[in-house]
């Protein structure tokens, strides 16, 4: 499936995924100070093993930076 | 002797929050971590804003500004970069799953070129983050009747603008900031357009609760001795405002007695 991951089209060859499997792909392990948002709703981490990701979702995974 | 000089118990509270500090800085544009860091720890200041930025999918793994200040600091993140109330609803509500805070610090920016605030989505930001459990510290422009409107919707501090981001022009109108000062029972902060110390310590002698800056500090030649200077600006400026300063007068008033005056005899 295609998922729209910060703006970047990505391609995964599994059918299903969750967001905690997605992140795993994507090598990020953090947990601390990250926070990820499907279609514009803010997934808690407590949902991210059982959120089950569809083709052409968009995500956005964050996190803290510099900034004023 | 007498303790009136301690101001031990002249604790800043904000929401559910108390702090000896009343400068909160920016963690932006500083030559490197270390620098940052140094600055942070010269300024004094026990609480740092952030911004919330899409993750490098090519680099999560490098320590982030959380790594290094989350065990010193209380961190606030804020809503930079944010235009429409949507969209500073959606970074809020991300900060605090990141973060695990209830802070933020709202901005919602009208325009590129001035970066000031747009009252109208501001306000309804604020709302509906206020019904959502956060504690808004919202960045506002220098005007009574909105700064009045975000108390009433339940902002923990309002931050009004000295003058427009980066700009480094001072407060331009202390006038309403005093209107501001009177109006509010929350903490309002000057946030944005401090450019040296004196700036801190007028903002503080006017009776602003507290300062927020970034760039006064990252942007100066050496950013640590200027973190120094405004943590004893800001002091400075909070002492004498709860010392009460003298009242303006026109004419001269001597500070000698005139009692006792040597009287020469004419000549």
């Amino acid at each position: 499936m295609n998922l729209i991951i910060n703006g970047e089209t990505k391609s995964f060859q599994a059918g299903q995924l969750t967001i905690r499997e997605m992140l795993g792909h994507l090598d990020i392990t953090l947990q601390k100070g990250v926070a990820v948002a499907l279609n514009n709703a803010v997934i808690p981490q407590s949902q991210w093993e059982n959120t089950q990701l569809s083709d052409g979702d968009h995500i956005e995974v964050i996190r803290a930076t510099q900034g004023g | 002797m007498s303790s009136d000089k301690s101001n031990e118990s002249d604790r800043l509270i904000v929401g559910s929050h108390a702090f000896n500090s009343r400068l909160i800085i920016g963690t932006a544009g500083y030559a490197n971590f270390q620098v940052m860091l140094d600055c942070v720890r010269a300024s004094g200041a026990e609480m740092v804003t952030v911004s919330i930025r899409r993750i490098d999918l090519a680099a999560s793994k490098e320590s982030g500004v959380l790594d290094l200040l989350a065990g010193e600091c209380t961190i606030l993140p804020n809503t930079a970069g944010c235009f429409t109330a949507r969209d500073a609803v959606l970074t809020a509500q991300l900060a605090r799953e990141a973060l695990q805070t209830n802070l933020i610090k709202l901005e919602v920016i009208g325009d590129d070129e001035t970066l000031l605030p747009d009252g109208e989505e501001l306000l309804k930001a604020a709302r509906q983050l206020v019904a959502d459990g956060f504690e808004v510290m919202a960045y506002s422009n220098d005007d009574p009747i909105l700064c009045r409107k975000l108390q009433d919707a339940g902002c923990a501090a309002v931050m009004p603008l000295g003058s427009p981001i980066g700009s480094g022009m001072g407060i331009q109108n202390p006038y309403n900031m005093r209107i501001i000062r009177e109006q509010l029972e929350v903490p309002m902060f000057i946030d944005a357009g401090i450019g040296t110390a004196s700036d801190a310590a007028f903002a503080m002698e006017l009776g602003c609760d507290g300062v927020l800056l970034n760039t006064a500090i990252s942007g100066a030649k050496k950013p640590a001795v200027m973190a120094d200077a405004f943590r004893k600006a800001v002091e400075a400026g909070r002492s004498a405002y709860t010392a009460g300063r003298i009242p303006r007068r026109h004419y001269a008033q001597a500070s000698s007695p005139t009692e006792g005056l040597i009287q020469w005899k004419d000549s």
